[in-house]
């Protein structure tokens, strides 16, 4: 995991170090509130999945942080749940880049549902959460802060999974014999393309 | 400028991301699981130790067989416990066969027949410190193979395992433990079925294996049976294989007829040529687990829901079973999570979640319920002449109901439940 941790974070120095210097000066220092949604697709080995995310918090000059939530289907449907923080790269009046990287939790909210002959209980368990990435804004006005936004980040997330099975038995207490638990672990890397609105 | 910059950069990122991301798209997903290694040993050297520690503990107890002052007691998967019942109130473990695999028990006389995973043993038990095995049948129960031509599981070695599993969108395949029985195999008779076999013993009334005369009837997986001439006890021998019906679970003797119960229903079997039985008649029920006894009018199933069991009917079926090819439906009675059941004269024992409730069965159409004993999860019982054995996940309790208004506790023998 600390590979991929660090092809993320390498992606985005790397972008950074190339654009950095040219990160236009903001004029606005004071604290406001700003608001980040966006909806798109989360693609990896599996496909395409859906997955929406919105970042609420406060920005300052070029940074921005927050709280953020989302909700993804890749593989089994999630709700991460993450410290969100975005720096501006290149701007002028309507447009810029900026660097986003997400870090929290993973909570699962899906239920599996098992065929009856497979005698199968499942319990979900939340896991770590990391994304990071590029995104672009674009003003729809000059002065209005609001702005559609683009984004292409690399991430992971991780849920785990207990299974319990029960054999058929003809005898309890033979039935104890009968059942055994498997812990899974779902591991799934994916890009995340979106497009959303900052309020 | 700074637009086309910007779009540089996107580029930039897009071609990054198509040209190296790919290698990082690589799902993972790690299964943990407890994996059994079995320990195989000769079954020569299996033989020669069965005579194993009296002082053996009892862990994992499995069916239940009395035999004159004997309760004979499997530790399922490991032998069979002999039990000192001749005061009931105080239970002496007397002796313990090593014999791995086994699952079931049947005596008559001082010959011992039991399953040593696939095979059946016959075991002269006249000196039960000092038993011999006078001859073994070879694959008499061919579904539970696990074993080689030569050789025995005697153990399981316990070892959690991490793997790398496929990455897929439905349910990961599951595998039980290895060495976990997919079906077991049990001695079977009742105290109603005792009397017209002369000296077999008693077994509870979950069983799937049974003597009536000179042979052995055996349910080796859910849809056979089959039969084995045990006449010659130094010669047992295969006498037929029979598709016998779907999901099978139990088996009872009654009337030179076999009774077998299945998750669908009643089979019965003639027995008017021992060696090769006949099916003469069926009685259809809701899907549940069904141990089924009868005496002579009259035949008494348990219906269980559950996990393993399906279906939903929680309730004990009492059958017209004075004719057997015509069994019908008398009167059903809703209970709690039936399951083992006995019956001695007209006192009805059944199983039933929390409690052993005691039935006055004097009219199978109007039972009364005469009190109830707390033992719970209590899974098989055998009444005989007023003591009443009962089996538990957590011990062996005799009760004497010769008033059965008011059951006396005589001695409760602790089972210590193994992790598996």
């Amino acid at each position: 995991m600390t590979k991929h941790i660090l092809t993320g974070f390498l992606c985005v120095l790397c972008v950074a170090a190339c654009f950095g210097q040219q990160a236009a000066t903001l004029t606005r220092h004071s604290w406001r509130f700003r608001s980040d949604n966006y909806g798109g697709l989360s693609i990896g080995q599996m496909g395409s999945y859906g997955q929406v995310r919105t970042v609420n918090g406060l920005s300052r000059g070029p940074w921005f942080v927050g709280l953020g939530a989302g909700l993804d289907y890749y593989r089994y449907r999630n709700v991460p749940l993450f410290l969100s923080a975005t720096r501006d790269l290149l701007t002028d009046k309507r447009s810029g880049l900026f660097l986003i990287l997400d870090g929290g939790g993973d909570l699962p909210w899906y239920k599996r549902e098992p065929q009856p002959y497979q005698n199968l209980t499942s319990t979900f368990r939340a896991g770590p959460y990391w994304n990071t990435g590029l995104g672009y804004r674009w003003r729809l006005t000059d002065a209005g802060r609001r702005a559609l936004l683009f984004s292409a980040t690399y991430g992971m997330k991780r849920l785990s999974e207990r299974q319990t099975t029960v054999g058929g038995c003809y005898d309890p207490p033979a039935c104890t014999v009968n059942s055994g638990t498997a812990e899974f672990e779902y591991t799934d890397r994916t890009v995340r393309l979106g497009v959303g609105v900052e309020f | 400028m700074r637009n086309k910059t910007g779009l540089l950069a996107i580029g930039i990122v897009v071609a990054f991301g198509g040209i190296v991301l790919p290698g990082c798209l690589k799902d993972k997903v790690k299964k943990t699981y407890t994996m059994y290694i079995p320990v195989y040993t000769k079954k020569a050297t299996v033989m020669s130790s069965i005579n194993g520690d009296a002082g053996h503990a009892i862990s994992k107890a499995g069916q239940i067989y009395i035999k004159d002052n004997y309760i004979y007691l499997n530790e399922f998967n490991s032998g069979i416990h002999v039990i000192d019942n001749s005061n009931p109130a105080h239970p002496v473990q007397t002796a313990f066969l090593n014999i791995p695999g086994n699952q079931n028990i049947g005596i008559r006389g001082n010959i011992l027949f039991a399953d040593m995973y696939s095979d059946l043993l016959a075991i002269d038990i006249s000196n039960i410190r000092q038993v011999k095995v006078i001859d073994t049948l070879l694959n008499a129960i061919p579904y539970r193979s696990y074993g080689q031509n030569d050789q025995v599981i005697t153990g399981w070695i316990k070892k959690d395992t991490t793997v790398d599993v496929e990455t897929r969108t439905g349910p990961p395949v599951f595998y039980d433990a290895v060495g976990t029985p997919f079906y077991s195999v049990s001695a079977n008779a009742s105290a109603a079925a005792a009397s017209s076999l002369g000296s077999t013993g008693i077994a509870g009334s979950t069983a799937t294996m049974t003597l009536v005369g000179d042979y052995l009837y055996v349910i080796p997986e859910p849809h056979s049976l089959n039969t084995i001439n045990v006449s010659d006890p130094s010669k047992l021998a295969h006498s037929s294989s029979i598709s016998a019906g779907f999901d099978i679970e139990t088996i009872f003797p009654i009337r030179n007829r076999l009774l077998l119960g299945s998750k669908e229903g009643v089979y019965i079997y003639s027995l008017d040529d021992p060696a090769k039985p006949s099916k003469i008649g069926e009685f259809q029920h809701g899907r549940a687990c069904d141990p089924v006894i009868a005496d002579q009018t009259y035949a008494y199933v348990t219906l269980r829901s559950g996990t393993t069991c399906g279906g939903s009917a929680n309730e004990l079926d009492v059958l017209n079973a004075q004719d057997l090819s015509q069994v019908s439906m008398l009167k059903s009675y809703p209970m709690t999570n039936p399951s083992g059941l006995g019956k001695d004269g007209s006192v009805l024992f059944i199983c039933d979640g929390p409690d052993v409730k005691v039935f006055d069965a004097s009219d199978p159409s109007s039972l009364k319920q005469l009190t109830t004993i707390p033992v719970s999860a209590a899974y098989d019982v055998i009444a005989y002449n007023h003591l009443l054995l009962v089996a538990s996940p957590t011990g062996l309790d005799q009760y004497d109901y010769s008033d059965p208004s008011h059951i006396v506790a005589l001695s409760h023998l602790s089972i210590s439940q193994s992790q598996q």
